[in-house]
């Protein structure tokens, strides 16, 4: 659960701001984490969260005096991920009826290449793991994401998300229930599985 | 008593830190402490004590969690920092091509546009401009005897020969 209280010191943001080329790469190094984790949470798929990872931190570079501080960092950066995903997602529609496929982005998915580091049976359940939670909802993902899986509170969620607390709260109390009973009714071999 | 189906209904509700416990084997919390028995029993704590299969869906919801969390984290791969900071420079010298950059450009472009500006006014503060007179000829209306009590409407047409006489 890397990340979970992670976050990005103000003194480094601000050093970066000034041009210093040594905080702004120790900044996209300290970014990168929770960036790639976010971008996994919207895209749900390794290989496309890994370019819009590199698109997101290049516009964090960009931008970077357009950060005034009035927010937290995070809160600045979960925004740029979100709008990120959300341009690639119409750019990647938008090509897909240019050249008339009707699947559904969910349908052209490539499954994730298993992890030569990983035992294979370890990849695929966690392949298996993330088609599950892609089967959830946008705003439940993210809510999964911080709070269940994180540790954050409602209050703390919100504040990066963006939104009242009590949406966290109902979003959360939703998407623990469908990804409970989900990962209950389709993975009855996990306890077996997991090393 | 605490049957599998309440059990699973309070465990869906239930945070990840609280599900710990319980497969750690320290159920405290809100788990055992709110079940049907009311506040303070140990309904659930008592029946995951005695039931393999409601422990064992505990452990399962525990471990997908874990396991997810660890898929989300994905293989530490790393970052090209070269490759991003590349990037943003030739981004940021792109979006800095598409304006011209020297003062005097900028300067020359403004006052260009003040002086359009300036003579469009200039025009549009004149005299109104006079209409050119149209000069028609007008058709001429025939004489028309109109029966007493009626009324006649003489509607000329684009044919010079041609005129429409309604009566009503």
């Amino acid at each position: 659960m890397t990340g979970r209280t992670a976050r990005i010191p103000t003194r480094l943001v601000s050093l970066a701001r000034t041009g210093d080329e040594a905080a702004l790469r120790e900044l996209v190094e300290a970014a990168y984490p929770m960036v790639r984790r976010w971008a996994l949470v919207r895209t749900g798929d390794p290989a496309d969260a890994e370019d819009l990872t590199q698109d997101v931190l290049v516009t964090m570079i960009r931008k970077l005096q357009t950060f005034h501080g009035d927010a937290r960092f995070e809160s600045w950066l979960y925004a740029l991920t979100r709008n990120a995903a959300l341009d690639r997602h119409r750019r990647t529609a938008r090509a897909r009826r240019s050249e008339g496929d009707p699947r559904t982005e969910r349908e052209l998915k490539p499954t994730c290449p298993p992890d030569p580091a990983r035992s294979l049976a370890d990849a695929e359940l966690r392949t298996a793991l993330l088609d599950l939670f892609r089967r959830l909802p946008e705003r439940q993902r993210e809510v999964v994401d911080l709070v269940e899986l994180r540790g954050l509170g409602a209050a703390e969620a919100s504040e990066v998300m963006g939104v009242e607390p009590v949406s966290v709260r109902v979003h959360l109390f939703k998407a623990r229930r469908s990804l409970r009973s989900l990962i209950l009714a389709e993975r009855p071999d996990l306890a077996e599985e997991l090393p | 008593m605490t049957d599998c189906a309440s059990c699973r209904e309070r465990l869906m509700e239930a945070s990840p830190a609280e599900l710990r416990r319980v497969v750690a084997g320290r159920p405290e919390g809100r788990v055992t402490s709110v079940g049907p028995s009311g506040p303070g029993s140990k309904g659930i704590a008592g029946h995951l004590a005695r039931c393999p299969a409601c422990r064992a869906e505990v452990e399962r919801v525990v471990d997908g969690l874990d396991a997810l969390d660890m898929a989300l984290d994905g293989p530490p791969d790393g970052i090209d920092v070269d490759l991003v900071l590349r990037r943003a420079r030739n981004e940021q010298d792109r979006a800095g091509r598409r304006w011209p950059r020297h003062p005097v450009r900028i300067a020359a472009a403004l006052l260009a546009a003040a002086t359009l500006a300036l003579l469009f006014r200039q025009q549009s503060d004149g005299p109104p401009p006079r209409p050119t007179p149209v000069i028609a000829a007008l058709p001429s209306v025939p004489d028309v005897e109109v029966p007493a009590g009626r009324n006649v409407a003489v509607l000329p047409t684009d044919n010079p020969a041609i005129t429409v006489l309604w009566f009503f």
